[in-house]
């Protein structure tokens, strides 16, 4: 690895000192307790750690280029808040009411308590950006590319760290939410061709989620996955110190790393300044940036909590039934998974789509030829990683918005528009069962055409007339065809206002304004 | 003895009876673990009183609890079919939300991602890819009793589904609330 090295004039000896210290680290207290300790002399490691200490960074860089520390300062919060909350949690399901959601709904009655559950909420959301940003700008960077292949899948480790924390520290609360949303993502594994109903079982401890499961998920919560996390990241960071930056190097004069390869600050390029102190200067003011987003945050918007969790769904006392929704970051597989009919497709999405993208990212730097870092010699990559972010996007904001209840109406609305004021009722409380797909009642709520087609009923609107309108009949439970139906099934009518404003429409022609 | 090893001599005696040794080891923790994570057949399950016969009036389904023997409860819609009662597990086929009753249209709505199921717990729509699981179910003397899953896909399932008359092929009725099942496969 070292080369030779031109001697200077404080030290002769070149043969028997290769590698020259910075004298101020070589004074260095510190230095000198550890390196006795650790042997990173003994064990040829001093040149790196200098290396990497002394290397020269651009005095400013993309703020993107901060994620990995940003990712890094997050998972310290983690770690903190998350040992902090185990001394008042009880992951126990248990009695009644359970522990575990006992515990958790305890400390929402004090402000620090709260503060610290809410900051590691936030710091969780955060990563789940952060890892995402992270990724993307690895990618433009061409950053997987040899010879950082392994930095790559490194990286894939701890994504899927990231998603296993998420997920298991979803079901500790063990509220409904939790419950059934840990349900769904666990159903997923059925999916797995020959094995995949005994590694359902083995997953949860049961059949259908559990106690069992709940002590599982803990375990891997705060020990497995944060154990796996820590060593990956140990290797992660490690390849980077060892390869370098892809846009520092790129941006470093042609062979500068070959003559300077333990860079002396007065070496550098103009513009440049040395990791330490500079550039970790410049990472805590960022991890300070995004501290401050947390606190306000935490303080500002609490973490969820939810009624207990109830396995079977249906309490006593209340009538209507708890509808599972998917955390935000799976909205976009929510909404796919929404329009997949029948056993193939269902398989296709569930099995075939994580695989596919999974395999991909996998052999990314593989199958990836073009050695170039440029974005503009990449039209390929980019186009395919920039539609692939795209439907990302926009699957998380159909997702979104098929959840969004629609606009309260206080008294209806005389000459309403179509897509300004039906299409919000019609797409919060008929879209989640008359979907784009026909399969009840054959009826398309969400286009215009489709209302006007009408379904397996006959025609749902006539125009000029609501009160010959079979829609209208139905929303007010006075359909002659389907006596005694009100729709929305099983939830509650629309109010007046709205049913008014729908029967004013089709009073104005129905049309598709 | 030289038969039995391989590499002759001592140290050769040795390295066999390690591999031996070691491999009998490991193949006892495969046994262990396999029995370990065989699971009792489910549907073995003792069996529990719902309710009673009058409770459970034709063409309506009402959700029952179920406590396994686990000890955790599971909910259970039993229906009056013409041949008798089913009990269908309330878990979707598709990715296992609770799916909920509706009298109107005689149908199990998953309120997840759209399974539609009919009153045969047969897949109608959405993405559910195979119908609902059941639970066996017993009448006797006015009295009924629940009892474990029966998993679809299982001998079992498919001679309870022939029972209640629920084979062949689903046909939507022409007026709400009507089901029938085609007699063509």
């Amino acid at each position: 690895m070292s080369q030779p090295r031109e001697p200077r004039k404080t030290q002769p000896d070149a043969e028997t000192s290769t590698e020259v210290l910075d004298p101020e680290t070589e004074r260095s207290p510190v230095w000198k307790y550890v390196n006795r300790r650790l042997g990173l002399e003994k064990a040829g490691l001093k040149p790196l750690v200098l290396e990497a200490m002394n290397a020269p960074h651009p005095r400013f860089m993309n703020p993107l280029d901060y994620m990995g520390d940003i990712l890094m300062f997050l998972f310290m919060n983690q770690v903190i808040t998350g040992l902090l909350l185990m001394t008042h949690y009880n992951g126990s399901a248990m009695g009644n009411p359970f522990p575990a959601y006992q515990s958790t709904l305890n400390m929402t009655h004090s402000f620090w308590l709260a503060f610290v559950r809410d900051m590691h909420f936030w710091g969780a959301n955060a990563m789940v950006v952060a890892v995402a940003v992270h990724m993307a700008r690895v990618f433009y960077l061409g950053a997987y590319k040899p010879p950082r292949e392994f930095q790559w899948l490194s990286g894939l480790v701890l994504l899927g760290c990231t998603i296993g924390l998420a997920l298991s520290g979803y079901l500790l609360p063990w509220d409904q939410q939790a419950y059934w949303a840990t349900e769904v993502a666990t159903a997923m594994v059925k999916y797995v061709p020959f094995i995949g109903h005994d590694l359902l079982f083995f997953l949860r401890g049961c059949r259908y989620t559990c106690g069992s499961t709940l002590t599982l998920f803990f375990a891997m919560h705060v020990v497995l996955l944060p154990l796996i996390l820590v060593l990956t990241i140990g290797v992660h960071v490690l390849l980077v110190i060892i390869h370098g930056q892809v846009d520092v190097e790129a941006r470093l004069p042609k062979g500068y790393k070959e003559k300077h390869r333990l860079g002396q600050v007065s070496d550098f390029p103009k513009g440049y300044v040395p990791f330490w102190p500079d550039t970790i200067a410049n990472m805590t003011l960022y991890s300070a940036a995004v501290a401050v987003i947390l606190v306000i945050l935490a303080a500002t918007i609490p973490a969820p909590l939810q009624a207990m969790a109830n396995y079977v769904n249906v309490p006593p006392a209340v009538t209507t039934y708890y509808r599972p929704l998917p955390v935000w970051y799976f909205l976009n597989f929510y909404q796919i998974l929404k329009a997949a009919h029948g056993s193939l497709e269902d398989h296709l999405m569930v099995l075939g789509l994580p695989m596919v993208i999974g395999a991909v990212l996998v052999l990314l730097p593989f199958i990836d030829k073009n050695p170039s870092h440029r974005a503009k010699d990449r039209p390929i990559a980019l186009t395919v990683a920039g539609i692939f972010a795209f439907g990302v996007l926009y699957t998380t904001y159909a997702g979104w918005k098929s959840e969004q209840a629609a606009p309260v109406l206080t008294k209806a609305i005389a000459h309403p528009s179509y897509s300004k004021n039906l299409l919000p009722i019609f797409s919060a409380d008929c879209a989640p069962c008359h979907t784009t797909s026909p399969y009840l009642a054959n009826f398309h709520v969400t286009s215009y055409s489709g209302i006007m087609r009408g379904g397996q009923y006959g025609k749902s609107v006539v125009p000029g007339h609501p009160n010959s309108s079979l829609l209208i009949h139905l929303l007010e439970k006075k359909s002659k065809k389907l006596p005694g139906v009100q729709m929305p099934l099983g939830a509650a009518p629309l109010s007046k206002a709205q049913i008014g404003t729908i029967a004013n429409w089709i009073k104005d022609g129905a049309k598709n304004n | 003895m030289v038969g039995l090893v391989p590499e002759s001599g001592r140290r050769g005696f040795i390295k066999g009876v390690m591999g031996a040794v070691g491999s009998l080891i490991a193949l006892g923790y495969a046994f262990v673990a396999e029995r370990f994570m065989l699971p009792p057949p489910e549907s073995a399950a003792a069996l529990q009183k719902v309710g009673k016969s009058s409770d459970f009036p034709t063409n309506t389904a009402k959700l029952v609890v179920y406590t396994g023997d686990g000890g955790f409860p599971d909910g259970v819609y039993i229906v009056r079919l013409a041949k008798g009662l089913a009990a269908y597990d309330e878990h979707c086929a598709h990715l296992q939300c609770p799916v909920q009753w509706s009298q109107a249209t005689l149908t199990f709505n998953c309120p997840c991602h759209g399974s539609v199921y009919n009153v045969y717990g047969k897949n109608v729509g959405g993405p559910a890819p195979h119908p609902l699981n059941y639970h066996r179910i017993v009448e006797h003397s006015g009295e009924v009793y629940v009892g474990g899953i029966v998993a679809w896909g299982t001998p079992e399932w498919t001679k309870m589904a022939q029972a209640m008359g629920a084979v062949g092929k689903f046909v939507p009725g022409r007026t709400p609330g009507t089901v029938r099942w085609s007699s063509k496969v």
